[in-house]
């Protein structure tokens, strides 16, 4: 290691050992939380061994055995130093993406920032990829707290956004969106809403109740609840499916220069823009319903 | 003659010993104390040397975010010698101003943040998790094995490519790599990385390439090796990542045409900005009570295409008129497929 990346890690293991329980921490944790391999942790241990003051006769007793390291003693224990400036552009970009509010985002940039450096703004050079919405602190803090919410929220499809009554449970990740995991006390049923699509956010006097949550995939519930379709088109164009309620594709054994693919879809609009998007490579087969309503919507869009 | 390793470690003790003396101390030490000290790693027959050394040494700790700075009592002559000390308002995180609501909520927001696949923030942004945790500002705690919680784990399970990527970038310095690009060619370049984003859960990294001499975005996974970043640059002023997030109109060899699309007036403003990525420009048109999308396109065909996979929430293409006549044309292709069965 560098003097610098030497210097740095073991400030980074003075740390966290002055923070641990009862100032020790496990060697394969900490050397993982650190990225350090086991001969860079012993050269950190090494250095901080070494720290002695003489006029104080003040000295850093660490010490490893039974895969832990241990710090003895105050004199060895570092306060935690503020953010450095990479820590502080990606704070800086998490606190602009999550909507935290403005009062709580000032008290943690004096609080961690370096006081000397003011973040960019309008800092456009860091993208997470999710958008989590302007509700989502209200929703944390309704996690927290376990407390009732009126969420107004519109369903893919319908033209306008309406309040429901909801259990928050959780915030969900996926590579495209960002979701409250939630019980909606009318219908007593588990949704899923995405937090961009979110509109209001209010707080009620109650208190949130425990549910019997399913814990099921995606694609599992889809198959459980999901209308079943399926769909023709060539070989390539499955390749290039990756949706949650998609099967592996099946030989046509009409068509051996198409395949069949069964999907289990929560909402036919979103299966038939698919279809659309797709220019003619796919096809409804069955239901036959499903193909005729296909065929309603499609000519609908070009009224 | 002492190896570069053993002036690499003499040189940190020197560092960690200066950080560790001056938190010791009951009264800031003077200059003379400590260039003096060989305990220290000063003291030299060549005192103009350790001045020097103890100047860089403060620096570097400045780099660390370790602050010393000169004091000098109420009442101290100017003749007398300069004082040192650690300053601990501007090292130190200020636990007395965040709250533990507010250390609390940012503990499980980074957790939710980071949970995010292919988020390029997450090594820098677990540090600041342990950091909260490890300054006692949230309920939270560490467990006895140093785990940090909900983020355990996920700093040791990055690509040590993104780590590369993102130390450059934070130094802003240039990275030598070698990258495979999609049709499978390995190109050694230099990149100064402008900015980082992910995408459908992959992480990419976009700056000025050598190779090209143009700004370029690449794929941190396609990257086979990095080698140690140097060479500064300065990111430009009107850079923004945003425009550097494709959509999938974007793979194409024929020059950029503006297009704009329309949203119903009902669409939450998010899920309007969740569309189009955040790239282009969005606009409500009180006028029209709709929302517009300005965006440059470069395939028609796959912006149709992408405008067809969202009409269910409304969204529809405008200008220009090659653009909406194959948009028309997809929706006649797919009717035409189903009553042609």
């Amino acid at each position: 290691m560098k003097t610098d990346e030497q210097v740095r890690k073991a400030l980074q293991l003075l740390e966290a050992l002055s923070a641990a329980k009862g100032q020790r921490v496990d060697v394969q944790a900490v050397c993982a939380s650190l990225d350090l391999d086991e001969a860079e942790l012993d050269s950190c241990l090494n250095l901080i061994s070494n720290l002695a003051d003489r006029e104080t006769g003040a000295r850093a007793v660490v010490d490893r055995s039974n895969n832990e390291v241990v710090l003895h003693g105050d004199a060895g224990r570092l306060q935690t130093l503020r953010l450095d400036i990479s820590e502080g552009m990606a704070l800086a970009a998490a606190l602009r993406d999550l909507h935290i509010g403005k009062e709580a985002a000032d008290r943690l940039r004096r609080g961690l920032l370096p006081l000397d450096w003011t973040p960019d703004e309008g800092s456009s050079q860091l993208a997470g990829g999710v958008a989590f919405g302007p509700w989502f602190p209200v929703l944390r803090e309704a996690l927290e707290d376990g407390v009732r919410c009126s969420l107004t929220y519109r369903t893919q499809g319908e033209r306008e956004a309406r309040a429901r009554i909801v259990d928050p449970a959780a915030i969900e990740t996926r590579a495209d969106a960002a979701y409250l995991l939630a019980w909606d006390v009318e219908k007593d049923a588990e949704r899923r809403y995405r937090l961009d699509r979110i509109a209001d956010v209010q707080l009620t006097e109650d208190s949130a109740e425990r549910h019997p949550y399913r814990g099921e995939s995606t694609a599992d519930s889809l198959a459980r609840t999901g209308e079943r379709v399926v769909l023709a088109m060539d070989a390539g164009t499955a390749a290039g499916i990756d949706w949650d309620g998609a099967l592996p594709p099946e030989p046509d054994v009409h068509n051996p220069e198409e395949v069949r693919v069964t999907v289990y879809v929560g909402s036919r609009p979103w299966l038939f823009d698919q279809v659309l998007a797709s220019g003619g490579h796919m096809r409804i087969v069955e239901p036959q319903e499903a193909a005729d309503a296909f065929l309603t919507y499609a000519r609908s869009l070009l009224q | 003659m002492p190896s570069r390793s053993t002036e690499r470690e003499d040189a940190a003790q020197r560092l960690l010993n200066l950080v560790f003396t001056l938190s010791c101390a009951t009264m800031p030490l003077t200059t003379e104390q400590i260039v003096s000290d060989t305990d220290l790693g000063y003291g030299s027959d060549n005192r103009a040397s350790d001045l020097r050394k103890f100047r860089r040494d403060r620096e570097e700790l400045a780099r660390q975010g370790i602050l010393i700075t000169e004091v000098r009592p109420e009442g101290t002559p100017e003749t007398d010698p300069g004082r040192w000390a650690i300053d601990r308002e501007r090292t130190f995180a200020a636990g007395g101003i965040v709250t533990a609501d507010d250390a609390d909520l940012l503990v499980h927001a980074i957790d939710d943040y980071l949970s995010v696949p292919g988020n390029p923030l997450a090594r820098p942004l677990s540090s600041v998790r342990r950091k909260l945790v490890a300054a006692g500002m949230t309920t939270d705690t560490l467990s006895a094995d140093g785990g940090e919680g909900p983020t355990d784990g996920k700093a040791s399970s990055l690509s040590p490519m993104l780590d590369a990527v993102w130390t450059s970038y934070a130094l802003r310095l240039a990275l030598p790599i070698a990258y495979r690009d999609a049709r499978g060619n390995l190109i050694k370049r230099t990149v100064s990385i402008y900015g980082l984003f992910s995408l459908d859960g992959r992480t990419y990294f976009t700056g000025l390439d050598d190779h090209t001499n143009t700004v370029r975005t690449f794929r941190i996974d396609r990257v086979e090796r990095a080698w140690r970043p140097k060479g500064s640059y300065v990111i430009p002023p009107d850079f923004n990542i945003r425009d550097h997030l494709f959509l999938p109109f974007d793979f194409s060899r024929n020059e950029a045409m503006a297009a704009r699309f329309t949203l119903p007036d009902s669409t939450p403003r998010e899920e309007a900005l969740a569309i189009g990525g955040g790239r282009g420009s969005l606009k409500h048109d009180d006028e029209h009570a709709c929302w517009t999308w300005d965006v440059e396109v470069r395939d028609l065909r796959a912006a149709a295409a992408f405008a067809l996979a969202h009409a269910r929430s409304g969204l529809r293409p405008v200008q220009p008129k090659a653009l909406v006549d194959c948009w028309c044309e997809l929706v006649k292709e797919a009717i035409a497929r189903h009553e042609n069965r």
